[in-house]
């Protein structure tokens, strides 16, 4: 079993094995990282809860989480809970040849779960990024990434509360623009 | 009594103070009813409202504060009125209306002295309070680390092409993002906007890698040699896909001439892996051939899997030569002067080939004793065109091949089968349309295919039949001998033989076997045998059926402009819906649609004349299967009731002549035959007097009955009160006269002249007749709703620009 411990000083017992689905946790457990290491130390000494090498992989210490808080935490062991025991994807997948295979398709369940409000779901994408899980990182990109497709700008602006801070040179500049978007 | 609303108001507001807004609300109201319209008075009604919960109210009242501005301008009374600013910048925050809000307050700040600086205090206060909840809620998406956005634009420029330019025009952060990747910039469609200023601008921003260019129709060869010149040579040596729509013959002779082309070298289009040829189909190929093309298009390293080329001449020995990685290769009617063979040769991966034209095309050197072409990844062959086959045919040996495409090879085609070296074992779709062939030569051939999964003959006009029973045969025990377990879907359309009961047998004979699919979809376009209790039965049987209808797809991306919560809200099958078409493919019989694309006026416009054209449409169908239709002959014979036997035509071609000499020219004249029927119901003379071609009178007899039957309109309700009073002697029976003498009147636009007799009799009597409500009828006619629904639609339609606020919040 592992503690981790959020922002708001929630903590949850957590099987090592889902824990695991989190990269950073991996490899804070397996003390391989020593850079993950570094920063786990930091973030403990700012918790005030020091501890020495050897504690890490104990259980009796919690992993300290401070950008995550426990609802989103709540969520992502939930993702980390039903994909528990898949292969991990291999580090290094972001060459060019993946790119083109890249389709915005979600799996059923995940496409239930990431159903969630817009605050959620960045704040899902954020702590997947944080704590390096690439499969849900993925899901919450494509799901963003599909909210967006198909939208005019001004949609989307509408959609994700963005202001439109083009001067009017350059609203001029844009009018152009919208229409090479029509190349028939 | 100068001070009377001031009682009013000092009454409201004390009930204000012990929170019994209610009636201090009426207090106010009469106090503002009796002359108090002073900005404090609708300040405190405001103020009021907003304890109700009545915000709409108290922002209106707030407005009247801030446009009553004081005359008196006293310190006091300032503050007093700068409250309605504050308040109306409140109400605006409270209902999330920021924009609104920030102006409320910026105005507020400029009508503000300097000396009291309590009211901007809060003005600040308040402003300061906004630009908080505005930077929370930006936060939302602004707040994702940079690799992320660059992640999520990574998918959606991968799926659409035109996105980098959308992203690219939401803000100056976006902006920056997208532009800070030449890699969502490789991608160049050039058409007649302004290409050269395109050109330019993505030569730029993808750092002069463009790896995808496409030419469309529109743009001018004028307009190309400039974009040329402004893309420079460094495009064709990046260049991984070429596709143009245009001939590019003269465009490159001058791009020869001038510098650009010179400086570089004959083979200088490295990586290119797709090249795609495709002008307009003209009649008369031009005389100078794309011959400079070869030049530029030899792929040096020899990456080119992907070759287009339609209706486009081009000397290829040279270009061809070099070429070993071809997978897909599509040749429609190009001048050639080289023998496919050696393509075929020399290209032993090809997966995909497409050939049409005739048989110089396929035109094998007349030596004996060559050897077979082995194609051992070829999935796919489609020949079409008048070409000469077997020779060619019988040196492929095709052991993958799962898809074979015949069109219109006039040379018999089942002599294919019996020249290909080996009967294709893995094929699973086999369509054969217009061509021509012997049906019981091609009969083992088909037994033969038991991986079959999909069977297309169309245009055959031999006994179809034998051929379907052959998929439906059974042995002595009647048990289906199952030769194609896969088969499921079967095209049979423009089949002047095909008969009902076969197919019916086909259908039938699957759905009793176990371990043998079922047929799912069954298409019969055209098929004059069949008659209409077949699709009906098949209708229940099969999941597709298409016969004279053809499906189009409406694309996902087409559906809505709102994010879709449930496809099935939106669509539904069986439901009619008023979509665009986008784009016919006549050859493959594919229909793109768009539901997005339609506005809420065009719909009710469009459902408005398809029920109009229904309703005449049953009316024309009744007519035509109940009397001879146009022709005389037929007619007159039994005063318009035929037996279907004795016509000479069917009932559809009836119905098309019904339509050529009647609906179609009163559509002409009124608008929509629906209209003149309409009008026939009362003069039907003027109607049908002056139409083009004579029609038989028992026609138009039977016409009418059947619009007199169809299209008589709803009993309309009309309603006028009038007040009638005599006060001479006898007056009771004068009334009752004159009502006696109305009633004669009781018809639709008569009750006005009704009413006027009712009047001249009365006042004949000395009585008097008061019209307290004109005639009127009491139910809108359908004109009207429609009108006003039509300005409803057009409101919102200008108004919802994409998804609305509520649907915003769920996200």
């Amino acid at each position: 079993m592992v503690i981790l411990a959020t922002s708001d000083n929630e903590q949850f017992n957590v099987d090592k094995e889902v824990a695991e689905r989190s990269v950073l946790i991996k490899n804070m457990l397996e003390g391989e990282n020593p850079i993950a290491l570094a920063v786990a130390f930091v973030y403990m000494k700012l918790n005030g809860s020091f501890i020495r090498h050897e504690d890490v992989g104990e259980s009796d210490q919690s992993i300290p989480l401070p950008n995550i808080t426990s609802p989103v935490l709540k969520k992502v062991l939930e993702y980390c809970e039903h994909h528990r025991g898949e292969p991990l994807p291999s580090g290094d997948t972001d060459n060019a040849d993946d790119v083109r295979k890249r389709t915005t398709d979600i799996s059923e369940w995940d496409q239930k779960f990431i159903t969630v409000d817009q605050e959620m779901l960045f704040e899902i994408i954020l702590a997947a990024n944080y704590l390096d899980i690439k499969p849900l990182l993925d899901v919450g990109c494509k799901t963003v990434a599909n909210m967006i497709k198909g939208k005019t700008p001004e949609e989307i602006r509408k959609l994700f509360n963005i202001v439109n801070d083009f001067t009017p040179e350059e609203e001029a500049q844009i009018k152009k623009e919208n229409e090479w978007a029509e190349d028939r | 009594m100068p001070l009377n609303w001031e009682n009013s108001f000092l009454k409201g507001v004390t009930a204000y103070r012990v929170s019994q807004f209610d009636e201090a609300l009426l207090h106010f109201n009469e106090a503002i009813a009796n002359g108090g319209q002073r900005y404090n008075v609708y300040d405190s009604r405001a103020a009021t409202f907003e304890k109700l919960g009545q915000v709409k109210n108290a922002l209106h009242d707030s407005r009247k504060v801030i446009e009553l501005a004081p005359t008196m301008r006293q310190v006091l009374d300032l503050i007093a009125w700068l409250q309605g600013y504050i308040r109306a910048a409140k109400l605006f925050l409270n209902s999330m209306k920021y924009d609104a809000a920030e102006q409320v307050i910026k105005m507020g700040l400029s009508c503000l002295p300097t000396s009291p600086p309590i009211r901007r205090m809060e003005l600040e206060a308040l402003q300061e309070k906004i630009s908080k909840i505005r930077d929370k809620q930006r936060s939302s998406f602004s707040k994702l680390p940079v690799e992320i956005v660059l992640h999520i634009f990574g998918y959606i420029v991968e799926t659409d092409r035109l996105s980098p330019i959308l992203l690219s025009l939401v803000s100056t952060q976006w902006r920056s993002f997208v532009l800070s990747k030449p890699f969502y910039w490789r991608h160049l469609v050039l058409s007649n906007r302004d290409p050269v200023g395109k050109a330019q601008e993505w030569n730029n921003r993808s750092k002069s890698n463009i790896q995808q260019l496409v030419l469309r129709r529109t743009i001018s060869s004028k307009q190309l040699i400039a974009c040329f010149n402004k893309l420079g040579p460094c495009l064709f040596k990046n260049l991984r896909s070429f596709h143009s729509e245009i001939r590019l013959s003269s465009v490159f002779s001058q791009l020869f001439q001038s510098k650009i082309v010179e400086s570089i070298e004959p083979s200088f289009c490295l990586d290119l892996e797709e090249l795609r040829l495709s002008p307009d189909r003209q009649p008369t190929p031009p005389r100078d051939s794309d011959s400079k093309l070869t030049h530029i298009f030899v792929p040096k390293e020899r990456r080119l899997h992907t070759l287009v080329v339609e209706h486009t001449e081009l000397s290829w020995t040279k270009m061809i030569s070099g070429l070993t990685s071809l997978r897909t290769v599509v040749l429609r009617w190009t001048n050639i002067s080289f023998t496919i063979i050696d393509v075929l040769r020399a290209n032993q991966q090809l997966v995909n080939l497409t050939l049409e034209g005739d048989s110089e095309l396929v035109k094998v050197p007349n030596s004996p004793g060559l050897p077979h072409i082995e194609l051992p990844e070829l999935t796919r062959l489609e020949l079409i065109g008048p070409m000469e086959l077997v020779n060619f045919i019988s040196l492929l040996n095709l052991p993958a091949l799962e898809q074979l495409e015949l069109s219109g090879i006039l040379s018999k085609a089942h002599t294919i089968f019996a020249h290909l070296p080996q009967v294709p074992g893995e094929l699973r779709h086999l369509h054969i349309r217009n061509c021509d062939f012997d049906t019981k030569l091609i009969l083992p051939v088909i037994s033969a295919l038991s991986k079959l999964e999909s069977l297309t003959i169309t245009h055959h006009g031999g006994d179809i039949n034998t051929i379907v029973d052959l998929l439906s045969r059974q042995d002595e025990t009647g048990q289906l001998e199952s030769l194609h377990p896969r088969l499921r879907q079967v095209n049979f359309s423009h089949s002047p033989c095909l008969t009902g009961g076969s197919l019916v047998r086909l259908v039938k004979s699957r759905l009793a076997t176990k371990d043998v699919a079922r047929i799912e979809a069954v298409i019969i376009d055209g098929c004059p045998k069949i008659d209409h209790s077949v699709p009906v039965w098949l209708k229940s049987r099969v999941e597709q059926l298409e016969y004279n209808n053809i499906e189009g797809m409406i694309l996902l991306s087409e559906l809505s402009r709102r994010r879709i919560r449930s496809i099935q809200k939106l669509i539904r099958v069986g439901r009619n819906e008023v979509v665009v078409v986008l784009r016919v493919d006549k050859e493959k019989g594919y229909i793109d649609l768009s539901k997005r694309r339609v506005s809420p006026e065009d719909i009710t416009k469009c459902e408005e004349r398809f029920t109009k054209s229904k309703t005449v449409a049953s009316i024309m169908r009744h007519v035509a299967s109940r009397t001879g239709g146009v022709h005389p002959v037929n007619g007159e014979k039994e005063g318009g009731n035929i037996e279907e036997e004795e016509s000479l035509e069917t009932e559809e071609e009836r119905l098309e002549s019904l339509y050529e000499s009647i609906a179609w020219p009163l559509g002409k004249k009124y608008g929509h035959p629906y209209d003149a029927f309409k009008l026939a119901l009362t003069e039907p003379e003027q109607v049908f007097s002056d139409l083009p071609n004579p029609v038989p009178e028992a026609t138009i007899q039977f016409l009418q009955a059947t619009i007199a039957r169809r299209l008589t309109p709803q009993p309309i309700k009309l309603r006028a009160d009038i007040e009638l009073t005599c006060y001479q002697p006898a007056g009771i029976d004068a009334i009752k006269k004159a009502l006696k003498a109305g009633e004669l009147y009781a018809a639709v636009e008569r009750l006005e002249r009704a009413i006027e007799v009712i009047q001249s009799t009365i006042e004949e009597q000395g009585g008097e007749l008061v019209v307290k409500m004109k005639p009127k009828a009491v139910s809108d006619t359908d004109e009207q709703d429609l009108a006003q629904l039509m300005a409803k639609a057009g409101q919102e339609n200008a108004e919802v620009s994409g998804d609305d606020d509520d649907e915003e919040e769920g996200l």
